[in-house]
């Protein structure tokens, strides 16, 4: 497998890992935030299909995921859907490096949405802006 | 040539043994196909100085923004193999400050933010434009700051 599969391999698994988060956090929101949380689920399984239909051997959905960490209360619905944002700009970050042409375009494109994502959960969080200097950097 | 790009690859793996840069070099930033891209970084955090300057309200949301830009600026100067450049870091919100959304109301904010918002959508497609093009050494950090721009028009509209 070329790094490029690789990469995107890990990030359509990242893709799986999110959805299934989403599940988890959305039951701990309302309002706005909780719009957001569905949108993001959409727009993370759409990509997940998307780049999916692309590879000859895309990777199957695990059959057990663990949240970062509890989440019991809308703080930390929260703060986990930032990590799982900002892992998954991190491997969309890695795909943009490991391709080129069109596929890093869509890769770009990912790392830009998740970016904005993260942004806009890190505002229902209370930080303000909340923009980052290098979205997908791992910290 | 070849010294040339040695050197950059030493500056941006962090190494200690890197060679001391006296400042910018203007052949670099004119020759280096950062340049542009590194020279509207620069031409960004004047505006946000600007603007802040205009509408003082606007420094909680503007300030930090433009702190990104100056981390930009400091990553192109390290990926080019110039000197990071003397910008000194901008007025933060402070800490008294509840962490809020400035006021939209006064006719300045919303001029200001709307002019910076096109800057940052111009921005974000030149720093799209670079990384699409660039070498693996590179590309990563293009991609972040054409995201982080991204989030930046998101948040000014």
């Amino acid at each position: 497998m070329t790094s490029a599969n690789t990469a995107l391999a890990a990030a359509v698994s990242g893709e799986d890992a999110a959805i299934y988060a989403y599940g988890v956090i959305g039951s701990h929101l309302t309002g706005p935030a909780l719009a957001l949380a569905v949108q993001s689920e959409l727009d993370h399984r759409n990509l997940r299909d998307q780049v999916a239909e692309t590879m000859p051997s895309p990777p199957a959905a695990s059959v057990i995921y663990r949240m970062p960490f509890p989440v019991t209360s809308v703080a930390t619905a929260l703060a986990a859907a930032v990590t799982v944002e900002e892992r998954s700009s991190a491997l969309w970050r890695a795909a943009v490096v490991a391709t080129t042409g069109n596929v890093r375009q869509a890769a770009l494109n990912a790392l830009v949405a998740g970016a904005i994502r993260t942004a806009s959960f890190r505002r229902f969080a209370g930080d303000y802006p909340g923009t980052v200097p290098f979205p997908g950097l791992s910290s | 040539m070849a010294a040339i790009a040695g050197a950059a690859a030493i500056t941006v793996a962090g190494c200690t043994k890197a060679p001391v840069l006296a400042k910018p070099s203007a052949t670099t930033i004119a020759t280096d196909p950062l340049g542009p891209l590194y020279d509207e970084t620069t031409r960004l955090i004047s505006t946000y100085d600007q603007s802040m300057a205009t509408v003082p309200d606007l420094i909680n949301l503007l300030g930090p923004l433009r702190e990104d830009h100056r981390q930009h600026a400091n990553a192109l100067a390290s990926l080019m193999g110039i000197a990071t450049p003397a910008i000194t870091a901008g007025p933060m919100p402070s800490v008294s400050t509840p962490a809020a959304p400035p006021s939209a109301s006064l006719t300045g904010s919303v001029v200001a933010r709307a002019a910076l918002a096109d800057a940052e959508k111009s921005a974000q497609a030149s720093a799209t434009l670079a990384a699409m093009s660039a070498p693996a050494a590179r590309v990563a950090v293009l991609a972040s700051i054409a995201a982080c721009r991204a989030t930046h028009v998101a948040v000014l509209r």
